[in-house]
């Protein structure tokens, strides 16, 4: 059985249907590629997340899909869930129009509509009470940078007297190199829409014509709601008090080993009880809106000594001064932020090789390991944005820490850079990214992950990627294609099977690998429970469909071998 | 739109939203008027707005409490004031009382 499969992606939502040839149905992988994954939930269709299933009901007329896809919903959802880090609560609501077009708004503590999301006739709107006008563009991920190009505009035509005497640009759009998942780039443009909406006008830094850096520390932050930002500010008090009650003791506090430190620190600072576990999330929101060029990084004076504090706990410096418009020790944050960053992926490495479930990597770790990766990039952008030539672009730490997660044998990559010295995230990097976004994009190798965590009894699993392994770059036809014991054709059932497996899962996590997909059903790893199962289908063309979920499932539609 | 939205100081009822939206949303059908063809007579940028309100979710900008009064047919002070009992009931209290409840709906 081949391991092959054409996946073409069509731009536009396609019908899952089977088109019945010579006396059985064939289906497409295109259908099942984009068209299963939008697809609306038919009437009378029904399941238990607990296992059990309902025979499916699918023989009723398909629908036309016009709802946000499911991907979309995950990133909006996704960009929910950051935001709400922030210890602020963000509320959602959606809905469709009385033409079936889909609108999705975030509401704010006080039940109030600041950003409206919608998509009409294919074309995606973005209003919030930051803008005077709609933002249009062509999908969810468009509208980040079209809002990013507005504001450039905006900046260009605003008359220069009337911006803040004082703003550093740390970055464009245009030289935006960090790639995020589209959630975290949507949490990026909410949070900027909402601090600029909600009359958190923030200081800005600019440099002066003669290129010198103008300070901006002399108050001109009236404007700023600092309890929604940092509402805990005393890191020395808090740092103090945890020293005294010895939650921290002093030998451990100043070890030798700097990782062990920098874990020390880590905790002290960002971990349960740390006095920066709340609010970093929102500094970090607005480091990714920083990346992307839809904001522009501002700290008012009153912040600057707390974080100052951080700055020099994290990296150990002594003279870590890169607040005051001149940068002083960069290159030291950068290098403790990365010390911290190795330590925490350790720790989900570690966490992982006890077999723990993925699900019990919170929320609130993987947000924070987000934050930390982001804050980091986005001051390697800051420093080279401001010809900070000392910082080493390639910062060992980070290229570690990364490979870290993802291989202890891995070869680490050369960054590369293109012609104005600026960074581009290699493939390595992104495919860290997209790891630690729980894992909304996973290739055939993290399988390996999943089938050593949750073995299948009967070695399917196993199988797959044994067979992935084996796998060439030719697409056969389905005659030349070795007929594996466990792929069968893919037929009604399986048909049945797939769509159930859809519209259970609402974030059903879809990944390629070279001419296969895979489709992991995620609330079979949501901890409740029920043995872990996967099959593999043939297509006509010799393209193979995979699936991952709850033996149960497979079970109820007769698919066990 | 939206930064046309006044803050509001008070707590917004989630029940008389809705319940507003179901009443706009009745004034827009016994018009006759689709979601689209309101968002049009009233040139809003994105009709999904109207969706919005009738499910009970965000307000009516005050500047355009008039030309929603118009693009519905209503009597511009009975619309304000039915907007102001869901959107200020506070307010709307204190100006209109019960008395005033009765004769706007």
């Amino acid at each position: 059985m081949s391991k092959i499969i054409e996946f073409p992606h069509s731009p536009q939502a396609v019908k899952l249907d089977a088109r019945q040839v010579v006396g059985r149905p064939i289906y497409s992988i295109d259908d099942l590629c984009d068209g299963a994954l939008d697809s609306t939930v038919p009437q009378g269709l029904s399941a238990s997340h607990q296992g059990s299933v309902e025979p499916p009901l699918l023989k009723a007329p398909w629908q036309p899909i016009q709802d946000w896809s499911n991907q979309e919903l995950a990133s909006l959802y996704r960009a929910q869930r950051l935001l709400n880090l922030t210890g602020i609560s963000f509320g959602v609501d959606r809905g469709l129009s009385d033409e079936n077009d889909p609108w999705f708004v975030f509401l704010d503590e006080a039940d109030q509509v600041f950003a409206h999301f919608c998509r009409i006739d294919e074309t995606y709107y973005l209003d919030s009470a930051a803008q005077s006008g709609c933002i249009v563009a062509s999908s969810l991920e468009a509208l980040v940078e079209s809002f990013a190009r507005r504001n450039e505009m905006l900046k260009k035509s605003a008359p220069q007297q009337d911006e803040p005497s004082q703003v550093v640009e740390f970055n464009s759009a245009v030289r935006r190199k960090v790639l995020m998942h589209p959630g975290v780039s949507l949490a990026a443009l909410v949070w900027s829409a909402y601090v600029l909406s909600d009359g958190l006008v923030l200081p800005l830094w600019k440099q002066s014509d003669d290129g010198s850096e103008l300070d901006s520390r002399d108050g001109q932050a009236q404007n700023l709601d600092q309890s929604s930002l940092l509402p805990e500010l005393s890191f020395a008090a808090h740092f103090a008090e945890k020293e005294q009650s010895s939650v921290y003791t002093s030998d451990i506090l100043h070890t030798s080993d700097p990782r062990e430190a920098h874990a020390n620190n880590y905790n002290a600072v960002f971990g349960p009880g740390g006095a920066y576990a709340l609010n970093i999330f929102g500094f970090g929101l607005t480091a990714m809106s920083v990346s992307y060029g839809i904001y522009k990084w501002a700290l008012p004076t009153s912040l600057l000594a707390p974080m100052q504090e951080i700055f020099q706990t994290a990296s150990g410096a002594e003279n870590t001064d890169v607040l005051d418009g001149t940068f002083g020790d960069l290159a030291g944050f950068i290098q403790g932020l990365s010390g911290a960053l190795i330590v925490i992926n350790a720790q989900i490495r570690d966490t992982v090789k006890s077999a723990d479930p993925v699900s019990s990597l919170t929320d609130e770790a993987q947000g924070l390991l987000d934050t930390l990766k982001t804050v980091i990039l986005s001051l390697q952008e800051t420093a080279r944005t401001v010809e900070m030539t000392e910082i080493d672009v390639s910062t060992p730490l980070i290229a570690e820490a990364t490979y870290a997660l993802i291989d202890d044998k891995a070869v680490v990559e050369e960054p590369v850079q293109d012609s104005d010295g600026l960074r581009y995230v290699t493939l390595s990097e992104q495919n860290f990214f997209h790891k630690i976004f729980e894992f909304d994009t996973i290739d055939l190798g993290s399988l390996s992950l999943l089938s050593d965590l949750f073995p299948s009894e009967d070695g399917s699993l196993t199988e797959i990627l044994r067979t992935e392994e084996q796998v060439t770059t030719v697409s056969p036809s389905v005659e030349d294609v070795p007929m594996g014991k466990s792929f069968s054709l893919f037929d009604e059932s399986a048909y049945d099977f797939i769509t159930y497996l859809m519209m259970k899962d609402q974030d059903p996590q879809r990944s390629s690998y070279n001419n296969e997909i895979v489709l992991i059903d995620m609330t079979a790893f949501d901890g409740s429970g029920g043995d872990v199962y996967a099959r593999s289908w043939l297509f006509e063309d010799g393209s193979v469909l995979s699936t991952v979920g709850l033996k149960s499932d497979f079970e109820a539609f007769g698919l066990l071998s | 739109m939206l930064a046309d939205i006044e803050k509001s100081n008070c707590d917004s009822s989630k029940m008389l939203r809705a319940e507003l939206g179901a009443w706009l949303k009745d004034l827009r059908l016994d018009k006759g008027l689709s979601q689209r063809d309101l968002a049009t007579k009233l040139e809003l940028e994105y009709y999904t707005f109207i969706s919005q309100l009738e499910n009970g979710r965000g307000r009516i900008p005050s500047s355009r409490y008039l030309d929603w009064a118009r693009a519905l047919g209503q009597d511009p002070r009975s619309f304000v004031v039915r907007l102001l009992s869901c959107y200020d009931p506070v307010t709307y209290d204190v100006l209109y009382g019960n008395q005033a409840e009765v004769s706007v709906r």
